[in-house]
């Protein structure tokens, strides 16, 4: 990467990679066996109904034109309409992302919200047997894999708390604090072993940083204990902090992927199993679409802050 | 961007803990009179002329009614026609249509309508047939008077089955452009909204020609294709109705919830490919026969909530059912191992199982199988595939060695036993036996049902005699619902009849 | 610092023994036939004769995590072995060579890192079908541009340092100095990214197979196990914890593995 810096050359690889993207998935699935019509009509259905329904979904055509009407559209923001549902795929997403986002956000507060705290304690505390303990216990959280941990979370509620059931999604229209609230299980389930990351970062950059000079140099001026933690040390742990977060935010989505089907929410891993299962194209490749967008653009946005917040360059100043 | 979302959730994170649970132990308002049906999928289409999934049949069967309409027993009854007559040589059948019955929209049904109903199904006008079952009716005709209107089908050769293929000839109102955004039928509900992902909701049809029916204000049929979801919605009381839930399942419902139980209709089958080797050989089937033991099977994959099968038909069709052919081939292991050794086969063979694997009754029943048939010899290894696959590649394709699949039933027996005859589409069993062919042309053309059954009750034992394939079970139809809910009816094949259903205790719970 | 990293390396190559000794035993014994069915013995909790329970089948537990450990093992090791040789070559020849090689190699990295795992993994069983195979091929896939970049990096730091350039204005092969000279250098840092990428293939196989897109029935394997044994959370607990544990173990097993290597090898101590 490092012979792309600058910031248009990253854009160019953004976008390069999105169009690779969409091009494998699109590639991909056409080679492999399967025919929408006919699963969407069933065992029973003649030849002459799936015939039908394929002339009507447009399959009949050759396949570069399709790619490139589907580009075409994406081009102009649209993302074709959906083979099964007959519904245009952006509202498809939007009504499964109304799931999906919000436990990755969800997760993204809670791994927030309690690592760094944690992180902090630990590294204030640093001892070197402590230090031993601390290494298996974040290194078990780091081997949980949140699946299970779902698994454990659903097991929990139903023995402790007979009638409440993780996992039953309520739609928001209906009543979005209960939805809030049933999203909170599996958000956590996909925090957790990410805490445990994040919380090993964070105590090792505040042991690093705590002997770097420009904190002893801190304390020399005669600073307050807790002004030098939050005005110098806190700022350059932010770096490897957002950094560690950036990498992580495609895991979380991949984590609440898998933990969707722990709990049986209607999230885009669904929607996405399903249009795979169903051969719906423009649905597949709106998702990958998408949710490879999403990955690339945050290591791009990682990037950006990375060098906003270098500590090199701050110093200098 | 992730970051933007922080402050507000942030905000609502202690508030929700704390409310939620408030939320999730508060009572609800007094119920409405109203049921909800957890299925598994969306409609197809709305059209009943255009749909062709079960999934869709299932919940439209309210909305949609044609001349007969099937009862739960199988037989038919008279819907939309009062009363029909058939002519001596089957050829002509007469139907007086019901007076005084409306469509949705207010309009009263006409011949005109049953007319071009059936003629839009046939494809008369535009020479392409949206149903394959009326290819042998020459002409739709009407007659009579405005108050007592008859239609007439006049056939180029007889059909005994076009009477059951009436039950599914969805009458519709003449000219009428928007059936798929709007469907408009005769049936106890009418149509009321559709949201793709998430539910179809009917509600109640003041003017249904049955005196008394509906009983339900509005059904819901919610859309919850994940098993699990819909067990969970179940328990916490989101639906009321799960049709089809996994017998290993019922033990965890609480003494709010029965179920019922019955013979769905269904022919799960170990199907064999008859032009492969080694399944070309005789002995070689019969000896997979002997070496699958039914009941072990229907103990260990569903709990003992299926009937053990003997040929390609289920005894919910007590009329045409062959009784006796279960116990063809009982378990014998050592009779399996003998006969294998006649065919050539004194060690046994190794084979591909190729399952969906979508299905997991079907991955299981192939776990089983497999651990079954390595006591005589043969290894088996399973492949699961995806069903869009499993269509393509083995049912369509033929490209196999053994599969499992669940073969469902109508209310006819033709079209479940043409699927082993040797011009058929889809015979992906390569099933072919001139004999078998013969009998089922027979039957096709017999009016009389006394002796249709009589021949089809032949090509069941001939199916079994020549071991076409290992049919293992008719997996029992099991559903749950809450105990508040009575008069929930099962039939031998797929529908959700809402009609008779209804609430024990309105109001309170 | 020398005690903490001894011990995270005991503690670690400790629960890594245990699973290599678990693995070579299930190749000779196990308490039960691993696939054999008991219609009379479903769902019996742990105790004996069944240590860890049974399945829904009746089948052993116990002797099925067994077994697993072989199908975890062989899908790491194959996974982490190819994923490393296909990263390595891939990194060597963009380090060395630079240019447009390098970019274009460096955003072949990038596409397949913009996959979310799962989803990758997804589109190879779509096409080839779900099985243990498949999911070796899913794993090496989405594990080497790890590899790569290392190597790559690796490649142009080492690359500018006198003996390479010596050898070079020798005219010793391209090939050679990759071989002899530059990749010795970075063995630590690849062993550790390989203990470290061989729990990563445990956790994603498992994931995979728990979506039922992995390994394939009756085939046990712990990720499997867990998809099954969600149906009857509430009937056998023990089913959903004991595949687990183990999962867990082996995964904890090779992270401290890791970390102790780590900073047992890591030139910078």
């Amino acid at each position: 990467m490092s012979k792309m810096s600058t910031v248009q050359g990253r854009i160019v690889t953004f976008l390069l990679t999105l169009w690779l993207v969409s091009l494998l998935t699109f590639v991909v699935f056409q080679v492999i066996p399967g025919n929408p019509a006919q699963v969407i009509l069933g065992a029973d259905a003649l030849p002459e109904q799936v015939a039908a329904l394929e002339k009507e979904l447009g399959l009949d055509q050759p396949l570069p034109q399709r790619y490139l009407h589907w580009v075409g559209g994406v081009l102009r923001g649209e993302f074709g309409h959906s083979l099964r549902y007959r519904q245009p795929v952006r509202g498809l997403m939007v009504a499964s992302l109304k799931v999906t986002l919000p436990v990755a956000g969800l997760a993204f507060v809670f791994i927030v919200l309690l690592g760094i705290p944690l992180g902090l304690t630990v590294g204030k505390y640093h001892l070197q047997k402590r230090g031993v303990m601390f290494s298996v216990v974040t290194q078990l959280g780091t081997a949980v894999p949140s699946f299970w941990m779902g698994i454990l979370m659903m097991l929990a509620f139903a023995k402790l708390f007979r009638f409440f059931t993780p996992g039953a999604f309520v739609p928001w229209e209906e009543d979005w604090l209960a939805a809030l609230a049933s999203l909170i299980p599996p958000a956590l389930a996909v925090a957790l072993p990410k805490v445990a990351v994040l919380t090993r970062y964070v105590s090792t950059a505040y042991v690093e940083e705590k002997q770097a000079e420009y904190i002893r140099t801190a304390y020399g001026k005669g600073l307050a204990e807790k002004e030098v933690l939050y005005t110098h040390l806190l700022k350059n742990i932010l770096i490897p902090v957002v950094t560690v977060l950036g990498l992580m935010t495609g895991d979380i989505l991949g984590g609440s992927i898998i933990v969707e089907k722990v709990f049986a929410l209607p999230g885009i891993g669904r929607l996405l199993v399903e249009a795979i299962s169903f051969r719906d194209f423009p649905l597949i490749q709106g998702i990958t679409l998408y949710l490879a967008g999403v990955v690339v653009f945050l290591n791009l946005l990682v990037d950006f802050l990375y060098r906003m917040f270098d500590p090199r360059i701050r110093w200098s100043r | 961007m992730k970051r933007r979302f922080s402050p507000y959730y942030l905000l609502f994170l202690v508030g929700i803990i704390l409310i939620a649970a408030v939320f999730l132990k508060g009572g609800k308002e007094e119920r409405e009179n109203k049921v909800v049906v957890v299925v598994p999928q969306d409609p197809d289409y709305l059209d009943p002329h255009l749909a062709a999934a079960a999934g869709t049949y299932e919940m439209m069967f309210n909305v949609y009614e044609g001349l007969l309409k099937p009862a739960p027993d199988g037989s038919l009854l008279p819907a939309l026609a009062e009363r029909y007559s058939v002519s001596e040589d089957g050829l002509t059948y007469t139907f007086s249509l019901r007076p005084g019955v409306k469509f949705h929209n207010g309009k009263p049904v006409t011949a005109a309508d049953v007319k071009y109903s059936l003629e839009r199904l046939m494809g008369t006008a535009t020479g392409q047939p949206l149903s394959p079952f009326f290819t042998k009716v020459q002409a739709v005709e009407t007659a009579g008077t405005p108050g007592a209107q008859k239609v007439i089908l006049r056939l180029k050769a007889p059909d005994a089955a076009l009477l059951s293929n009436l039950t599914t000839a969805m009458i519709i109102p003449e000219d009428y452009q928007e059936l798929n955004t709007r469907p408009v039928g005769t049936g106890p509900f009418r149509f009321v909204e559709y949201r793709p992902g998430q539910w179809v909701v009917l509600e109640k049809f003041a003017d249904y020609w049955q005196e008394g029916l509906p009983l339900l204000d509005k059904v819901e049929f919610r859309i919850i294709p994940d098993r699990e979801a819909a067990l969970i919605a179940l328990k916490n009381g989101t639906v009321d109705i799960y049709p089809r839930i996994e017998p290993g399942r019922i033990t965890e419902l609480s003494e709010e919830f029965y179920t019922l139980q019955e013979k769905q209709n269904l022919v799960q089958v170990l199907a064999l490919n008859l032009k492969r080797a080694p399944f070309n050989d005789l002995r070689v089937r019969q000896a997979i026969n002997y070496a699958i033991d039914k009941d072990e099977l229907i103990e260990l994959a569903a709990f003992g909530f299926g009937t053990k099968l003997g040929s390609g038909f289920s005894p919910a069709m007590v009329e045409f059912y062959e009784t006796g052919l279960e116990d063809l081939y009982p378990h014998n292991i050592e009779k399996a191992r003998q006969l294998l050794a006649e065919a050539g086969y004194p060690q046994g063979f190794r084979a591909v199982l190729s399952v969906p694997s979508n299905y997991a009754f079907h991955v299981d029943t192939a776990q089983i199988i497999v651990e079954q048939l390595k006591k005589v010899g043969i290894e088996a290894g399973i492949e699961l595939v995806e069903w869009a696959v499993w269509l393509q590649r083995i049912y369509q394709g033929r490209d196999y060695e053994m599969t499992i699949t669940g073969l469902s039933g109508k209310l006819d027996p033709l079209p479940v036993l043409i699927r082993y005859t040797s011009d058929y589409a889809n015979n992906f069993f390569n099933y072919e036996n001139a004999e078998y062919d013969r009998l089922n042309q027979l039957a096709a053309a017999e009016s009389d049902r006394g002796k249709r059954a009589v021949l089809y009750k032949k090509a069941q034992r001939l199916l079994a005699e020549e071991a076409a394939a290992v049919f293992l079970m008719d997996p029992h139809y099991l559903v749950a619902l809450k105990k508040t809910i009575a008069g929930y009816r099962l039939y031998p094949i797929y529908v959700q009849d809402m009609s008779t259903v209804y609430l024990t205790n309105r109001g309170t719970r | 610092m020398k005690t903490k990293v001894s011990l995270s390396l005991v503690i670690g190559a400790a629960l890594v023994g245990c699973f290599l000794l678990m693995l070579v035993v299930s190749f000779f014994y196990t308490p039960f036939a691993v696939n054999e069915m008991r219609s009379a013995e479903r769902f019996l909790p742990p105790g004996r004769p069944y240590l860890l329970g049974t399945d829904n089948f009746g089948r052993d537990i116990f002797s099925r995590i067994m077994k697993g450990t072989q199908t975890a093992f062989f899908v790491g090791t194959l996974s982490v072995l190819f994923g490393m040789a296909l990263g390595i070559s891939l990194g060597a020849l963009g380090g060395y060579f630079g240019g447009w090689t390098d970019r274009i190699l460096t955003q072949l990295g990038t596409t397949i890192q913009a996959f979310p795992g799962v989803l990758f993994a997804l589109m190879i069983v779509a096409v080839w079908g779900p099985g243990t195979f498949n999911t070796i091929v899913a794993l090496s896939i989405t594990a080497f541009p790890g590899f790569m970049r290392i190597t790559r990096s690796g490649f142009i730091q080492i690359k500018e340092y006198s003996f390479v350039e010596a050898a070079q204005t020798i005219g010793v092969s391209p090939l050679k100095i990759m071989l002899r000279h530059i990749l010795p250098n970075l063995l630590p840092s690849l062993l550790v990214a390989a203990s470290n990428g061989f729990a990563g293939a445990l956790l994603a196989e498992a994931g995979l197979s728990y979506l039922g897109l992995g390994v394939q029935p009756p085939e046990p394997s712990w990720g499997r196990m867990l998809n099954e044994a969600q149906g009857y959370l509430l009937r056998a607990p023990w089913y959903s914890l004991a595949p687990g544990i183990v999962l867990v173990l082996a995964v904890l097993g090779f992270n401290l593995l890791s970390d102790g290597l780590r900073d047992l090898l890591d030139p910078k101590q």
